[in-house]
Order: C-alpha cells, then sequence, then structure tokens
C-alpha cells in the first residue's frame, strides 16, 4: 500500500513517514503543495495524506486539482487541518475529501482512521468472528473459545465484538470507548484498561496463546501472535 | 462641511454664530427703525415748510412782489442749497414759471397737487432717488397768491441720509461681528471651564493600568450628567480587575500545572541517557512518558474546551436532543461498572427525566462527575445515580392543586445527582470544587488521576446549556453533585 503525506512540517513530516512505514505502508513526503500535486498526479496512490495549511497551494487547491484529474479522482484523501471550525469540515468534504483529522491527533487515531478508509467499499458484516480458537456469533450473542460456551455480560460482549471485527488493526481507547460507549472524548480515567483486563479474565486469555493484546502507548489489538 | 472634532470648538463656533446671527437681526430691525424715524421727521418738516409756504402765498398778494420775495422764501425753505422750490401759474393762466430755486436742475414731478382746500398729508409726499442714488422727497400742491391758484412744487434732497445710514449700517455689522467674537471667546472659556471635571477624569484614567487597576474614579465631584458614566466606569473596572486577577491566578496555575510534569519527564530523559541501557528499559522510559504526555494534551484539550466555550456564540450553537436521563445514567454506569467494582463500590441508578442536551456534552459532564464520585469515594459505599424533572415552584406544587401539572410542564428542569461517600470537604471548600486547578486536597497532585479540570468542565457545559451546577454536603462525608438541565417549555 502507497501513501503520499503531503505535510510542511518536518517534524511531523518525518514521524508519519517513520510510524506509517512500520505501519507497512510505503510513504512518500511532499513538504508543498506544489510537490504533492506533482507527486500524487505521477504516482499511483492508494491514499493522500493531506495537510490544510501549506506553503505554495494550499490543501483546498491540491484537493480541487487532484479531483479533476483522471488519476485523482478516486484516491482516498485524508485531510488534516489545525482549525477545528465546522465549516473547514464541511468544506474539506464538499471539496472531495474521504475523511477529516483536526491537528493536533494522536497517530494511533490516523493509523485507524487510514486503514479504515483503505478497507472501505462494499464490505459484508461477518456473522461469525474468529480468532484462533475462539469464536464469536453475532447474531445469536454468544462467544465460545474452544468449543466451550463462555458468559459474557452485554457490556463484555460488545467490547469483544469490536476487537475481533477489527482483529489485527490497532484499537485506541478513545476509539473503543466511543464505539462501545458512544462516549467521544477522552478520559482520564483508566476505564478501558480496566474493561479490557475483566475480559481477558472472562474469555480464559491466559500469557501464552493470549488474543488480547496490549500495544504500548497505541491501545489494544486482538490477533493471534505466535 | 465637517465638524471639528473637539467639543469645546463645535459649541464654541455654534455660540459665536448664534451670537452673531442674533445681533445682526437686531442690529437690522434698529437700522430699518432709525431710518423709518428719519424720514418721517423729514417728511413732517417737508409738511411744515408747505403750510409756512402757503401762508406766505397767501399773504405775498403777486408775483412781482413773489420774486423780490425769493431769498425770504430760500430762507424759509431752511436756506440749504438742497430745498428746491417751484412756483407755477395755474395751467388756464398760462401755466408761467412765476419762482424757480432749482440750481441742480432737478425735474421736480408733474404729479397731482394737493388740493387748495386740503393739508397734505405724509402719504402725498413722493419718495424717489436721483440718478447718482441721493434720495430726494418731493411733494405738489396748490396754493393762494393772492387772489390767484398757483402750483407749488417741492423738492429737498437729502444727501447727508445715505450717508448717515451707510454709516449706521458699518457700525451694526461691527458690532454684530465683535458680538460673534466676544460671545464665541466666553462661550470657549465657559466651556473649558465647564469641561474641568472631563479633564479631571482623564488624568484620573491615565492612572490606571494593569498594574493598579485597584484604582477607582472619584464620583462624588463629578456633574450630575457624568456620574452614571463614571460609575459604570468604575463598575467596568471592577470586573475588569477581577478578571484580571483570575487571569494571573490561572496563568500562575496552569504554569505550575506544567512545570512539574515538564521537570519530570525532563529528569527522566536525562537519566536515561546518561549510559547506555537495555531496549526494555528505553520501552518501559517512553510508556511511561506517553502515558504522562498524553495526560497533557488531556489537560490542554479541556483548557482549549474551556477557554472556546467562553463565547457566547458556543451556547447557542449546541446542538440540543431529547434523551432520557435513565438510558444516560445508565450508560454511565455500565461504562464505570468494571472501574467501581475494583475499587470495591456499588453504582446504583434511580429515576427518569426527560433530558434536553447536547449528547456529547452531557455525557462528558455526567463522566467527570462519575469519575470524581470513583476517586473519592470510600471502599465500600455506594455511589448513587438519580435523575428527576423539578419545577421553578416545586414546594408550591407539592400542596397540590389542579394547576400542578400545568406548571410543572412550564418551567421544568431535568435534574441529574451524583452523590458518593467520601472523606469529609470542609464547607467553605465546597464552592471552589468547580474551579479550575483546584484539588480538595492539596497534597493530591496529577499522580492520582485528575487534571484538575474536570468539575470545571461540568460547570461549563452546564452553564452552556443554560442550567447550574451545585454541590451540598450531606451528614458523614456524603457529598452531592446537583445538575440541572433546563427543559424547553411544553404545553
Amino acid at each position: 500500500m502507497r501513501i503520499l503525506v503531503v505535510e510542511d512540517e518536518t517534524r511531523a513530516g518525518d514521524y508519519l513517514k517513520q510510524g506509517l512505514g512500520e505501519a507497512g505502508f510505503v510513504v512518500d513526503v511532499a513538504r508543498d503543495g506544489h510537490t504533492g500535486l506533482h507527486l500524487a498526479l505521477e504516482n499511483a496512490y492508494d491514499l493522500v495524506v493531506l495537510d490544510v495549511m501549506l506553503p505554495g497551494l494550499d490543501g483546498w487547491t491540491v484537493l480541487q486539482r487532484l479531483r479533476q484529474t483522471v488519476v485523482g479522482r478516486h484516491v482516498p484523501v485524508l485531510f488534516l487541518s489545525a482549525r477545528d471550525a465546522l465549516a473547514d469540515r464541511v468544506q474539506g468534504l464538499e471539496l472531495g475529501a474521504d475523511d477529516y483529522l483536526v491537528k493536533p491527533f494522536a497517530f494511533a487515531e490516523l493509523l485507524a482512521r487510514i486503514r479504515t478508509l483503505l478497507r472501505r467499499g462494499p464490505q459484508r458484516e461477518e456473522d461469525v468472528l474468529t480468532v484462533a480458537d475462539l469464536r464469536l456469533n453475532a447474531p445469536a450473542r454468544t462467544v465460545s473459545r474452544a468449543g466451550q460456551r463462555l458468559t459474557l455480560s452485554a457490556r463484555e460482549f460488545n467490547l469483544l465484538q469490536l476487537l475481533m471485527r477489527r482483529q489485527g488493526e490497532v484499537l485506541s481507547r478513545s476509539e473503543i470507548a466511543s464505539h462501545v460507549w458512544d462516549m467521544n472524548f477522552d478520559s482520564d480515567t483508566n476505564v478501558v484498561d480496566v474493561a479490557i483486563r475483566r475480559l481477558r479474565l472472562r474469555i480464559n486469555d491466559p500469557v501464552p496463546g493470549r488474543l488480547i493484546h496490549a500495544v504500548r502507548g497505541m491501545g489494544y489489538v486482538c490477533e493471534l501472535r505466535e | 462641511m465637517r465638524l471639528p472634532r473637539s467639543l469645546g470648538w463645535r459649541l464654541g463656533l455654534s455660540g459665536a454664530l448664534v451670537a452673531a446671527v442674533a445681533s445682526a437681526l437686531l442690529g437690522a430691525y434698529l437700522y430699518r427703525s432709525f431710518e423709518q424715524q428719519l424720514l418721517r421727521r423729514d417728511d413732517v418738516q417737508l409738511l411744515g415748510k408747505l403750510r409756512q409756504l402757503r401762508q406766505l402765498l397767501a399773504h405775498s398778494g403777486t408775483p412781482e412782489l413773489l420774486r423780490e420775495q425769493a431769498d425770504y422764501l430760500r430762507d424759509t425753505m431752511s436756506g440749504e442749497s438742497n430745498a428746491l422750490i417751484e412756483i407755477h401759474a395755474a395751467p388756464e393762466q398760462g401755466a408761467a414759471l412765476l419762482l424757480r430755486i432749482n440750481p441742480p436742475g432737478l425735474p421736480l414731478s408733474q404729479a397731482r397737487p394737493v388740493p387748495l382746500n386740503q393739508q397734505a398729508e405724509l402719504q402725498d409726499i413722493r419718495h424717489a432717488l436721483r440718478e447718482d442714488g441721493v434720495p430726494v422727497a418731493l411733494l405738489n400742491a396748490w396754493a393762494q397768491l393772492g387772489p390767484d391758484p398757483v402750483e407749488i412744487r417741492l423738492a429737498r434732497l437729502y444727501p447727508e441720509r445715505s450717508e448717515l445710514l451707510a454709516d449706521y449700517r458699518l457700525r451694526i455689522a461691527a458690532t454684530s461681528l465683535a458680538a460673534g467674537g466676544l460671545s464665541a471667546a466666553l462661550v470657549l472659556w465657559l466651556i473649558w471651564q465647564g469641561l474641568a471635571p472631563l479633564r479631571r477624569l482623564r488624568a484620573q484614567t491615565a492612572a490606571i493600568g494593569p498594574h493598579s487597576l485597584d484604582l477607582r474614579l472619584h464620583a462624588v465631584d463629578m456633574p450630575e450628567e457624568l456620574r452614571p458614566l463614571v460609575e459604570g466606569i468604575n463598575t467596568m473596572l471592577n470586573r475588569l480587575e477581577q478578571g484580571y486577577a483570575q487571569l494571573n491566578q490561572f496563568a500562575a496555575d496552569l504554569a505550575h500545572e506544567l512545570r512539574s510534569p515538564l521537570a519530570v519527564l525532563t529528569g527522566q530523559s536525562q537519566v536515561m541517557l546518561s549510559r547506555p541501557r537495555p531496549p526494555a528499559e528505553y520501552a518501559a522510559l517512553l510508556e511511561g512518558q506517553l502515558q504522562e504526555l498524553e495526560r497533557l494534551n488531556r489537560m490542554v484539550d479541556s483548557l482549549l474546551f474551556l477557554a472556546r466555550s467562553e463565547h457566547e456564540a458556543t451556547a447557542a450553537a449546541i446542538e440540543r436532543k431529547e434523551l432520557s436521563a435513565a438510558d444516560e445514567l445508565a450508560r454511565q454506569a455500565d461504562y464505570f461498572a468494571d472501574l467501581a467494582e475494583e475499587r470495591g463500590l456499588q453504582l446504583r441508578c434511580q429515576g427518569d427525566a426527560p433530558l434536553w442536551a447536547e449528547p456529547a456534552m452531557l455525557r462528558r459532564a455526567l463522566a467527570n462527575l462519575i469519575a470524581n464520585a470513583v476517586q473519592h469515594a470510600s471502599a465500600g459505599t455506594v455511589i448513587e445515580l438519580s435523575a428527576r424533572t423539578e419545577t421553578a415552584q416545586a414546594c408550591e406544587a407539592e400542596t397540590g392543586s389542579e394547576s400542578k401539572s400545568l406548571r410543572v410542564s412550564a418551567a421544568a428542569f431535568a435534574v441529574l445527582e451524583v452523590s458518593n461517600q467520601g472523606l469529609p470537604v470542609p464547607a467553605e471548600l465546597l464552592p471552589r470544587l468547580f474551579g479550575r486547578f483546584f484539588r480538595a486536597d492539596p497534597s493530591r497532585t496529577a499522580d492520582s488521576g485528575g487534571s484538575g479540570l474536570g468539575l470545571a468542565i461540568v460547570r461549563r457545559i452546564l452553564t452552556l446549556h443554560g442550567g447550574s451546577a451545585q454541590v451540598h454536603a450531606g451528614p458523614a462525608g456524603r457529598i452531592r453533585f446537583v445538575l440541572r438541565f433546563p427543559l424547553p417549555g411544553r404545553v
């Protein structure tokens, strides 16, 4: 997967390149609008991360020109803006941006949004989710591990369903809180950590063969690790 | 025309203009009446002359005699060269010129003379101007020269009158100008005197700056009109001083809040880099620092939220929805259930009420309150979450009457309560709980979790909703937070 990052701030650009690179993407960084537009038209990118405030051409213009070309008409664009105004967001989305992230943002959040955009498209929600020997049947709301039925509370079920549906993907604490409880703000409490800890106990997730992993400083991921 | 900026000049010039116009009008009036007086006096004199002349002629008898008496007649007409006389015989006797004293050769009027049996009146006199502008009064009359009727043509030139009037005009113009100038000076001086309180005010305001916000303007020696202004400014200064003090305190608190974690982060990094270490240690440090940085991030976000929501516009812009209090409390109870259980606490919900609020803000307010309760509650106690509807006239409504239901729907609040059992908070600290960076226990720092902004945000959210947040201390360390969300009036 190849990503173009158009970002004029050197440090931000550098860490985005490193972070996204280590997350398995091939990353090009452009430091101004003209270069960004040029690169986006020259190469076939799977996604463009575009800062609004840029020297030369600003992000709006880059997006506008990109959308006018055959090459750039369908490439997903994720907007980064320091401004939190609703009007900006609306303008970005009207010009054809696919998503919008307000600076400053957590890297985990950006990664999650990028993955969501790349995953977008006709996708069927699977009824039965499996990770190793853990099985979750969504319509029946049942969970079993190694064939053995587990009893989970509604909260634990929802949490597990989220982790399993997005298996292999690191979910930040605020993302988890937002999906499970619809609490859309960062909290000082460690509610999510406690909930995960208890979920692990419930699904009998012993240290060897553990399925739910904490990713330091990022959040949690559900996957089978060798 | 652009008016000058100075109030003094503006009033001074208007005063001068009014004075000049007034004295010019007065001058014009005096001039007019003086002119008329002058005219009348001259006309009366002319009539007198005619009377004298008629008598004289009646006695003189013949034209010959008349001719001899020419000098005497001229003397009768006050002997001036400006008095002109012509005496003609009646037309039926040949209209011969019997006497002519007319050195300038002025053609005397042929107008109808005053009949013999009539006294001449003022209106019989005609006024004209000679070519050179000298005013002339003309009078014709029949007289008896002995037995024969003769026509007297009298005229009088008044060259001195024009000079007199011109001089008079000049004086009036000069007087008007002088009056205007003088009153302008006077008005300016009076205004300068009158504006003295404003200059004092200016001197007083000049002394007030960021470091002397405790100074106030003196309203005592101010004129009646300025007193409300001075009092208004003083009230404004009170608010400014208060706000400024709060801002200063806030900046100091903020610096303090940021300083400790920054010092720790810096120190940790310095120690870590002082010698090579295994990667696991670096990873642990980074993780610890990341947590601290995330906490700082949240603190800055909270501060931003508080700063932005201070504008009035934010309150108008929030998008409220109708929510169920019971649902929201259940959501919170579910969210905090595991955490509470770990600390040996129980969460209990009761009651319901319709809520009219912005969902994310409501959840944030409730979550902050409950996180606070979970943190401070003593182990083994119960945290109560309750909801009910309340009216402004709750007491009245309880006594019961037909209008009860009407009142309830007229001005109702949704009341949400969060209460917990913990260490008693001194009563005098209760009002400060909603302040920024306030922690009831000074020894507790950021390590115990909170940013010290949670309750400030709760209060701000309630303010944005037009509601209120209060805290009450019950017996034995029971502390009760009460949120009132106003409901839209429904009939």
